[in-house]
């Protein structure tokens, strides 16, 4: 699905340049579960962003299931973006002013879904992340574990091909983040592909395939056989 | 996804109840004024658009001059024979219309109509020109033959209140009787024709002299001050056939005077309201000028309140770029953001409209309070329409005011507004919000500024001295009334100082001018006069300066003598006044010698214009004015006494009189109109400014309340931290004072070249203003910055 090809990002200083990604080369299959480790500065997110297609590779080659986004109009990007992935942020980033029901409805109405054929999707993910109860109240009123969960509900109801997650349980509890790590795994088996970056070993182990990054290099790249695998 | 979009803007307005309040009050506030803006100029451009040929019906204007022809017609008026001629000669004219106008009284049996009786001498082709609508008679026939009359509806319940006024008689004081022949209805509002009845054209060829000047001159082809001429074309209307009918009607009447030249135009019924400058004109009168100007009063405030709208989202957007951020990740396009946005806007504006509503009928009244004259001349009326045209505006207001914020935002890469949200460079630094706040406050300087120099200028006007009385001076026309006989029994009323008679009334726009042809013979010009009765000079308070009086009794020989002012000496070649006694000066055609010199006296209005050299002529037999001196104290009752006298002697006409100082400060009540607006208006402005300035400062120390904890900490001092929270915005006021002072001393300096005597803008004017502004800026800024100066730090620094 994704084919990574001597991806470099750096930023100017002046005269400068700023490594974050150097020499990248990475390949990524459909229904992958993939982690990404590595120390605080290590590019982690850079890369994350980049597949995501929120940031772009300064130098190399991005292939997201064939197509070439390093030379893609930024307007088709865009769609590609929109109709293949799904975010998670590790501060749950739920517009404040919106029901549950609401964040969990947004990103259909940017793809034009019908009333009907929204609501019914939208209480498919209710009923599915059992926050039925919780689909009136606003993000301020709920725990983090629950505000991660409406996160990874969001990220999820327009069936995205590809999830992707910023240390998703970075803010949470440990019993609230297996729940989240758990329902990854779900989703894994259903077939998404997801990449999450994380810190935590624990976390890494409910992937397939652990990536490890320093200094903006690909350090290591192995397979797993993790928890409830 | 519009509902969500109405959804999440209204959350926002409850959320965020400081930022709607600013916006609605200040968007509502100034909407209000432009509402009534948009009635005065629906009303003004909603004339003439009941006719159904309208499109068809030209009127005629003209100009003539002796030396060059002006390219622009001046008179609303023309020569009746240019209709005549057009009907006759050119068969693409369907129909013509003659009309003049004529004030007379009206006599039915004993009773007697003098006020709202306007009356038009017309043509039959009007009823069939214009559609005014029919009530009773024969439409076809009624103003076919002389001394018919039609009545609107509202003369005949007048006129005859019992009984049928079809085939009844009414009689005018001057021009006989006439039968009615027909009825219609009372003319619209929105007409710029107006009449109270009307009388057939035919009727003039039986006026006499002594009936009427108007028989002698009416088929004059080179008078064109009088009547007018409105062209109905044929269904083709070419109006460019119209155009060269006119030009070549010009020409002939150009060849046939041998001195004048003649200019006539065609001007479309729907430009005739509202009016473009034109002398003799029959129809209200605001000048399309006056609206331009309030036009552009009004656009000032509304884009001030916008610029309050975008200062304000762009202040906030920061707080929003995270959510934008957020939307976008989960798909929204840059167009899905512009539209929330603007959406938010225009909610924001369709709610300040409803407040607006309200405050709109507070100001109306308060508009019509303003002067009499207004409401004479403007006639707002309330149709759907104009709620509609209401609601397009305050959605253009609302797309205007949010465009800037709406691009600007949706242009945030999501990546920056959900990691880098501390550095994140929104607007460059808040440069636009500096520039309007800058923009709006040397607005707001400027109108304060305005508001001081009119006033200013006004007082120091009227404080001119006229060198001749003003105050207390009862002009009274005498008509066919005897001079010497109503003055010796005026005399007789207590608080009747002097009466003196006068061919003219200086000061209210009169003017007599004579060819002056000096000793010399070969140095002439055109010299004003009055002419008076000996009493005049010390009625009048005009002092002599040399030689004497006009003498009191005019001998066998006529015309003698002639008083002149110095100016006039001074033009005529004498070094002082003393030479000219006894010297000889030719007005037109007669010899008169120069038997005394007075002091200068203003004769026109002492706005626009300056004292000329004048004469003062020997009253022979031109006692058209009565001019009375009466007392301050009791003036009412010595109003009614020589009214009471007037009756005696005149007991058909009514007595027409008017105090000069009444006249004389028409034009100080436009003045105060003016100024009163423009005070309003800047009041708006800089309530405007003041609310835009205090919603950056409560957002600005928002952003830095962290920063003034720690420097709390480091042991800033009150004082410090309201000096450091305050500085930039000082800078901006000094930046709007800067651009505004030589803007409003250029723009006022324009201003008062119109006028012959004028004040000076001197630094105190400046400095007063300047004042103001600076006073309102900073009572803004320290009430917020001294409020965040006195809070705790740990209260701040706790929520890290």
């Amino acid at each position: 699905m994704i084919q990574l090809r001597n991806i470099e990002r750096y930023y100017r200083k002046g005269l400068s340049k700023s490594w974050v990604l150097r020499d990248l080369n990475l390949d990524i299959q459909e229904g992958e579960f993939v982690t990404i480790m590595g120390p605080s500065g290590a590019g982690k997110t850079t890369l994350l962003n980049m597949i995501g297609m929120l940031d772009e590779p300064s130098a190399g080659e991005y292939n997201f299931l064939g197509e070439a986004v390093h030379s893609m109009k930024s307007k088709y990007r865009q769609e590609l973006h929109k109709n293949y992935m799904g975010f998670v942020f590790q501060a749950y980033h739920l517009i404040d002013e919106l029901t549950v029901y609401e964040n969990i409805e947004t990103p259909l109405l940017y793809r034009n879904i019908k009333s009907k054929e929204r609501k019914s999707i939208v209480a498919d993910i209710l009923d599915r992340f059992n926050i039925v109860a919780k689909k009136d109240l606003f993000p301020e009123q709920l725990s983090g574990g629950q505000q991660q969960l409406v996160g990874v509900a969001r990220a999820v109801v327009s069936k995205p091909k590809l999830l992707l997650a910023d240390e998703p349980t970075g803010n949470l509890h440990s019993k609230q983040g297996e729940k989240i790590m758990e329902l990854f795994q779900e989703l894994h088996r259903e077939g998404v592909a997801i990449i999450q970056v994380t810190h935590s070993e624990k976390n890494a182990l409910y992937g397939s395939r652990i990536i490890e990054l320093e200094d903006g290099f690909l350090r290591a790249d192995k397979q797993v056989r993790g928890i409830n695998n | 996804m519009f509902k969500n979009y109405i959804k999440i803007a209204f959350r926002q307005l409850r959320k965020h109840k400081l930022f709607s309040a600013l916006n609605i009050f200040g968007l509502a506030t100034s909407m209000s004024v432009c509402l009534l803006l948009i009635m005065i100029i629906a009303d003004q451009y909603g004339y003439d658009d009941f006719h159904d040929n309208g499109n068809r019906i030209y009127r005629v204007i003209s100009a003539s001059s002796e030396n060059q022809l002006p390219t622009q017609a001046s008179f609303a008026t023309t020569s009746r024979t240019v209709a005549s001629d057009l009907k006759a000669d050119y068969p693409f004219v369907e129909n013509t219309v003659r009309l003049l106008t004529i004030g007379e009284t009206v006599h039915i049996g004993e009773k007697k109509f003098e006020e709202n009786v306007h009356a038009l001498l017309v043509d039959q082709s009007f009823l069939e020109t214009f559609s005014f609508g029919w009530t009773t008679g024969d439409q076809r026939t009624a103003l076919l033959e002389p001394r018919s009359v039609v009545l609107t509806e509202g003369a005949a319940k007048r006129f005859f209140p019992y009984s049928d006024p079809m085939g009844a008689t009414i009689t005018l004081s001057d021009l006989g009787e006439y039968t009615v022949t027909g009825i219609l209805p009372d003319p619209p509002i929105h007409s710029h024709i107006q009449f109270d009845y009307l009388i057939s054209y035919a009727s003039t060829a039986t006026f006499t002299k002594e009936q009427h000047e108007e028989a002698q001159t009416h088929e004059a082809y080179n008078k064109i001050w009088r009547g007018m001429a409105y062209v109905l074309l044929d269904e083709n209307n070419d109006r460019q056939k119209l155009d060269a009918a006119l030009a070549e009607i010009a020409a002939t009447y150009s060849l046939r005077d041998e001195k004048v030249q003649f200019l006539f135009q065609a001007q479309p019924l729907s430009k005739i309201m509202p009016s473009e400058d034109l002398s003799n004109e029959i129809g209200p009168g605001t000048p399309t000028i006056v609206l331009y100007f309030l036009m552009t009063l009004g656009l000032i405030i509304i884009f001030s309140a916008c610029f309050n709208y975008t200062n304000l989202s762009v202040a906030r957007s920061l707080k929003r770029a995270k959510e934008i951020g957020v939307r976008k990740v989960i798909g929204a396009r840059r167009k899905d953001i512009i539209f929330q946005f603007l959406g938010e806007a225009v909610l924001i504006a369709s709610i300040a409209l409803v407040v607006a509503l309200f405050l709109l009928e507070l100001l109306i009244p308060a508009f019509y309070g303003l002067d009499p004259f207004i409401g004479e001349n403007i006639h707002l009326t309330r149709t759907p329409q104009l709620y509609l045209s209401f609601f397009g505006f305050s959605l253009l207001v609302g797309l205007f005011a949010g465009m800037l914020p709406a691009l600007n935002i949706s242009r945030l890469q999501p990546i920056q507004a959900i990691q880098q949200l501390s550095n994140l460079k929104l607007f460059s630094r808040m440069g636009i919000q500096k520039v309007l706040i800058t923009f709006q406050f040397a607005l707001s300087l400027i109108f304060i500024l305005a508001v001081t120099i009119i006033l200013q200028q006004q007082k120091h006007v009227l404080n001119t001295d006229y060198g001749i009385r003003i105050d207390d001076i009862l002009n009274v026309r005498m008509g066919e009334v005897d001079y010497d006989l109503f003055a010796q029994k005026a005399r007789q009323v207590v608080g009747v100082k002097d009466i003196s008679a006068s061919k003219l009334v200086l000061l209210v726009g009169e003017n007599a001018d004579a060819k002056a042809t000096f000793k010399d013979g070969r140095d002439s010009m055109d010299l004003s006069y009055n002419a008076v009765s000996p009493n005049y000079l010390a009625n009048m308070d005009i002092e002599l300066v040399a030689g004497k009086n006009l003498p009191e009794n005019v001998n066998s020989k006529g015309e003698q003598f002639v008083l002149l002012n110095e100016m006039a000496v001074k033009r005529m070649g004498f070094d002082t006044p003393e030479a000219a006694i006894g010297e000889s000066i030719t007005l037109d055609t007669i010899n008169l010698s120069i038997i005394g010199v007075t002091s200068d006296f203003h004769q026109q209005d002492i706005w626009f214009s300056s004292v000329q050299p004048f004469a003062l002529r020997q009253n022979m037999d031109q006692k058209r004015n009565a001019n009375i001196h009466i007392s301050e104290a009791n003036s009412k009752a010595t109003i009614a006494a020589i009214r009471s006298i007037w009756d005696e002697i005149s007991p058909d006409e009514s007595m027409i009189a008017f105090f000069t100082s009444t006249r004389v400060n028409h034009l100080s009540k436009f003045f105060r109109m003016g100024s009163s607006i423009i005070g309003f208006v800047g009041f708006l402005t800089i309530l405007i400014a003041c609310l835009g300035l205090l919603g950056m400062v409560i957002y600005n120390i928002e952003g830095r309340v962290k920063e003034v904890g720690i420097r709390k900490v480091l042991g800033a001092s009150a004082g410090n931290i309201v000096w450091q929270l305050s500085k930039g915005f000082f800078l901006l006021l000094a930046i709007a004072i800067v651009l505004a002072i030589p803007l409003t001393v250029f723009g006022a300096n324009l201003w008062l070249q119109n006028f012959v005597t004028r004040i000076a803008i001197t630094p105190a004017i400046l400095l007063v203003g300047i004042g103001i502004i600076v006073l309102l800026g900073l009572l803004t800024v320290i009430s917020q910055t001294y409020w965040a100066a006195r809070t705790n730090p740990i209260e701040s620094l706790r929520n890290e």
